[in-house]
């Protein structure tokens, strides 16, 4: 029920998800460039009907860092309705997984966060800059078959969606650990004198366990 | 320091992944590959399409099903492989007894090749019949919904595979009191 929510949510969705996220890949692909003789220039959606349209990044690419000129001017493109895949997946993962209490599932959804932004900086970021990467070999003079290269590679033959799986299960242990911590903070309180200022015992995690193995 | 079961689980899953998928990668271009993806995807895909739909024969052109006006290029990422490694990464990392990996691996695997086959029947006909939902189908939908029916095989399966460890945990326990 939830998957089939989450997969028509993601079809009709794409659209306000990429507008939503396009600034947070700007600004990770502008990032990653830093590195590189690449220049980000923006990050947009193309104006055509929701299923058809795609994510541009556009850019330049110079031989070397210091050029005046750049030497090539790109534009990568993605799929809205590709892009949606690792949000789908991530987020029907964590909120299928069951947690005892609503603090433990607001504490998993906020831990999911960060591990979410780095699965979309090393998922769909990376995707849009592998043409530069390709680019800059070529100008080089290197075999375009980059990591890079490699990597988008993976990432189309199933790697996005294990990498999702994978990163959602980071995020299931890192809450996990996350609400031991506290529970076992909150356990040592309650065997000493009470605080003058500190949480109430009510704010407490209501169990010391580590989460569930298994999803609903 | 023990990473708790979510953890461990998620990280040999997808090592035991990028291993599965290097290695089909490195046989891109083989007799092995051409097997894998050309003999047992493409082609029974292309008999089950004429089955399907006789008045409209679907040929084989390469690596493409091509029938009328549309034409179906199964490129990375579409040739279903990839549900297969993923199948495996997943029951290589889950603890289970060898036995019990095996049989779920044999009857996973009927299921991976049957939803491949499946996606690809259902994409081409989607081209033809209705290309309007082509975008949504192809990039959302026909990637997704296999691994969704893959991971319900797979969380049935690691589901009976505690209950027999726990089974057999009682057992031994039994016969030493």
């Amino acid at each position: 029920m939830l998957v089939a929510a989450a997969l028509a949510v993601g079809a009709c969705g794409a659209r306000a998800y990429a507008r939503l996220a396009a600034p947070y890949y700007a600004l990770a692909a502008r990032a990653i460039a830093l590195a590189h003789p690449w220049q980000i220039e923006r990050v947009r959606i193309t104006s055509q009907s929701a299923p058809g349209a795609v994510l541009q990044l556009e850019g330049a690419v110079r031989r070397r860092a210091d050029d005046a000129q750049p030497a090539a001017r790109l534009v990568s493109q993605l799929q809205l309705a590709a892009l949606v895949q690792s949000p789908v997946i991530f987020w029907s993962v964590l909120l299928a997984w069951s947690a005892p209490t609503r603090r433990r599932r607001v504490t998993l959804l906020l831990t999911g966060l960060p591990v979410f932004l780095g699965l979309e900086a090393a998922t769909t970021v990376c995707q849009l800059l592998t043409p530069f990467a390709y680019a800059s070999a070529v100008l080089a003079g290197e075999s375009p078959t980059t990591l890079w290269l490699r990597w988008s590679n993976f990432l189309e033959e199933g790697g996005r969606v294990g990498l999702a799986l994978a990163a959602a299960l980071c995020a299931v242990a890192l809450a996990a650990a996350i609400g031991s911590r506290a529970a076992h903070r909150a356990h040592r309180a309650q065997r000493q004198p009470a605080p003058t200022s500190g949480w109430p015992s009510t704010l407490a995690p209501r169990s010391a366990g580590r989460e569930r193995w298994h999803p609903h | 320091m023990n990473a708790s079961p979510p953890l461990r689980f998620g990280l040999i899953f997808i090592l035991l992944f990028a291993i599965l998928a290097g290695a089909f990668e490195a046989s891109r271009g083989t007799a092995l590959e051409r097997v894998m993806v050309v003999d047992l995807v493409i082609v029974p895909t292309a008999q089950v399409l004429n089955a399907i739909t006789p008045d409209e024969p679907v040929e084989l052109h390469g690596r493409a099903l091509v029938s009328g006006a549309a034409r179906l290029n199964v490129t990375r990422g579409c040739e279903g492989v990839e549900l297969l490694l993923l199948l495996a990464a997943a029951i290589g990392a889950f603890p289970a007894s060898l036995w019990h990996r095996l049989r779920g691996l044999l009857l996973g695997g009927l299921l991976a090749y049957a939803l491949s086959i499946g996606r690809l029947v259902a994409l081409d006909l989607v081209l033809r019949y209705a290309p309007g939902g082509w975008q949504a189908m192809h990039g959302l939908i026909m990637p997704l919904a296999p691994v969704i029916i893959l991971s319900c095989y797979f969380l049935h399966w690691s589901g009976v595979a505690v209950a027999g460890a726990g089974a057999a945990a009682q057992a031994h326990q039994s016969h030493a009191t």
